[in-house]
């Protein structure tokens, strides 16, 4: 460590960007929600949803039958691949949307889908953007949800056991050191998961520090000597077997090695990743909390009863 | 402009290539020394191999440092070639669309290339890596060709009919790389985004060996055209009566171009105005022959790239800028002066 002065990041404008991107990404979610209006007692009979997560969640809640159509990235449960398609997550084709003649659109803000909602409320369309950057934010995902598809009772139930499998989550990680962890998405340019985000937190439930909030914003691009700095002991590497480029993850791991003087590095801790739980917002969050604390900690979650009760989804569970 | 200074002699070309190489090393000596992380470089170079504070310096800034030298070279030498061949100060590999048309089918091997087809054609190890920036050379070449050949198409191929295909080319190309962004995953959409606005990308030691090579080959290239490039300042009648073959020498520059952007895209995406500033800062330091001309300006390129990607890692601290917004904000302004600049002296004449 001799060579780093003491200071090690410096702090050069960072409270400023941080601020700015704030203030802007405020001003962005702001303006996509909002204008929705109230759900009808026991809900509405068709619903788009535009969001893997939302799909996930009305699946979870019994209500598929009212789903009419999905976004292309939705795949899970494998029931939901089976739905006809409204567009993309990012792209949300607004002539296919109109023609499911849907009830409610569902969706959540992305950087491409504004134009998209805003045209659709124009046509009068009832469109209810739900932000799930934050387990709580989820939470309140899980009711809105709930409400418009009729399952009130069951979302109640649904936040209720998902909180429960993170607290169980989060009480076995309790004995166990809290490691430093980075929680990679791309490679070209780095891109990992920053604070004010639900990886966040699930890092935080699983026992570990999220390396990745030294960056402004919830996607940063992080410089890589940032990394080497701040010394992450795990590194769960998403990138890995899905990235560009030849070599696949043999190659992933060579690229590590030159930094050997990260902790993850040298005691060979650098973990692929490829289940998409832990990038959805959903009723999965239990199941990605525990993949974690697989990642994190490199051994099983051991648990008498319930460990696997977030592995199907359990309709019935919830309590209709 | 003209600051005619008589024979270029070998004397004077090895001073001129000295200063350069000096210059570069002051630049990168900068980019080591400078980053979001404070380490005192000397304890860093003392330090054991497992010390961060080395890593940083050896792992992390070291081969920015090349990379920003060789891309910045190339595309500093690129621009020289293409403005002395084309007679026009606007012209770079950006703007005539040629780092477009590399990176479009540079992207398209890069997501090829962990297919199986690609493995069954025994594309494995180093033809892979080999693999990505033949298709960007490629890329680069059919560009060239295809913007020539429609502006062209009108039978004489004014300056301003080359810029406007070119930059329509770039937008194509910008718009179908988008594309090729929606249909992937979100893994690699991040990755495919940072080539469109140009991103100094460490992948590996064979990328740079690459990068280096291509810059060599097109080094060799113009410098063999440099007389030539001399004689069509006079205008392409006043280059044949001085029996230059102009259509050869045409040829020579665009291969030349299309090697070095080849060599430069895949590590890089497309960096946009350095082709099109550097030629012109070196003209006003060594004059306009382009024995001169076209190394000072591959030194020029490398140290405003290093000093740029300086800039991009630095600024936001944590976070990164891509280097492409730097060059963008230095060179847009920069542009729009040249193009005033140009009007007026068209409107004087």
């Amino acid at each position: 460590m001799k060579g780093i002065a003491p200071g090690r990041l410096r702090a050069v404008g960072k409270e400023g960007t941080r601020a700015c991107i704030c203030a802007f990404s405020c001003l962005l979610l702001f303006s996509g929600v909002g204008t929705a209006g109230e759900p009808p007692p026991g809900g509405v009979s068709r619903v788009v949803s535009l969001a893997p997560s939302i799909t996930e969640q009305i699946f979870a809640l019994g209500a598929e039958d009212r789903l009419v159509a999905v976004s292309t990235y939705c795949d899970y449960p494998p029931e939901a691949a089976r739905l006809p398609r409204a567009g993309s997550y990012l792209k949300p084709s607004v002539e296919a949307i109109l023609g499911f003649e849907p009830d409610v659109v569902l969706a959540v803000p992305t950087p491409g889908n504004r134009a998209a909602i805003e045209q659709l409320r124009r046509l009068d369309l009832e469109v209810v953007v739900v932000s799930e950057d934050t387990f709580e934010q989820t939470w309140d995902a899980f009711r809105t949800v709930g409400a418009w598809v009729g399952k009130g009772a069951a979302a109640e139930a649904l936040v209720g056991r998902v909180s429960a499998e993170l607290e169980e989550v989060r009480a076995a990680a309790k004995n166990r050191p809290r490691r430093r962890v980075l929680f990679v998405v791309g490679h070209d340019p780095l891109v990992v998961a920053g604070a004010g985000l639900f990886v966040d937190q699930l890092i935080d439930v699983a026992g570990g520090r999220n390396v990745g909030s030294i960056g402004t914003g919830q996607w940063p691009r992080l410089s890589l000597e940032a990394v080497v700095a701040a010394a992450p002991e795990v590194i769960i590497d998403g990138a890995m077997g899905t990235e560009a480029g030849p070599g696949g993850d043999a190659a992933m791991l060579a690229w590590w090695q030159a930094y050997r003087s990260v902790p993850a590095v040298r005691d060979g801790k650098v973990r692929a990743q490829r289940s998409n739980a832990l990038l959805r917002p959903g009723p999965r969050l239990g199941v990605a909390a525990r993949e974690l604390f697989e990642l994190v900690h490199g051994e099983k979650l051991s648990t008498d009863d319930g460990s696997n009760s977030g592995a199907r989804l359990s309709r019935d569970g919830a309590g209709t | 402009m003209t600051r005619g200074r008589g024979q270029v002699t070998p004397q004077g070309a090895l001073l001129l290539h000295a200063v350069g190489a000096a210059a570069l090393l002051a630049a990168a000596l900068v980019g080591l020394t400078v980053g979001p992380v404070d380490i005192d470089p000397i304890a860093a170079i003392q330090a054991p191999a497992e010390d961060p504070a080395h890593v940083i310096l050896f792992g992390a800034r070291l081969p920015r440092v090349i990379l920003g030298a060789l891309v910045g070279g190339a595309l500093g030498l690129g621009g020289a070639g293409l403005q002395a061949l084309l007679h026009n100060p606007l012209a770079c590999p950006h703007i005539l669309g040629i780092s477009g048309g590399a990176a479009l089918l540079g992207i398209l091997a890069m997501i090829a290339v962990p297919m199986p087809f690609v493995a069954a054609l025994g594309l494995t190890g180093g033809a892979a890596y080999a693999f990505v920036p033949f298709a960007a050379f490629v890329g680069a070449l059919g560009t060239a060709a295809l913007v020539r050949g429609v502006a062209a198409g009108s039978g004489r191929v004014t300056p301003h009919t080359l810029l406007l295909t070119g930059v329509v080319f770039n937008s194509f190309a910008a718009a179908l790389i988008t594309f090729i962004n929606s249909l992937s995953d979100f893994y690699r959409a991040h990755g495919i985004l940072a080539w469109v606005v140009g991103t100094l990308v460490v992948r590996g030691d064979a990328w740079t060996w690459a990068a280096a090579a291509t810059l060599v080959v097109g080094l060799v290239l113009l410098a063999a055209s440099a007389r030539d490039l001399n004689a069509l300042a006079l205008g392409e009648e006043g280059a044949v009566s001085l029996g230059v073959d102009v259509g050869r020498a045409r040829r020579r520059v665009y291969l030349a171009v299309a090697v070095l952007v080849a060599g430069a895209v895949p590590v890089s995406g497309m960096i946009g105005f350095v082709g099109l500033i550097v030629p012109h800062a070196v003209r006003l330091l060594v004059g306009s022959d382009q024995r001169r001309v076209l190394p000072a300006s591959l030194w020029g390129g490398g140290i405003f790239l290093v000093l740029a990607d300086t800039a991009a890692r630095t600024v936001l601290g944590a976070n990164e800028l891509p280097v492409g917004v730097v060059t963008a904000l230095c060179g847009g302004p920069f542009f729009l002066f040249l193009l005033r600049r140009q009007t007026q002296r068209e409107l004087a004449a």
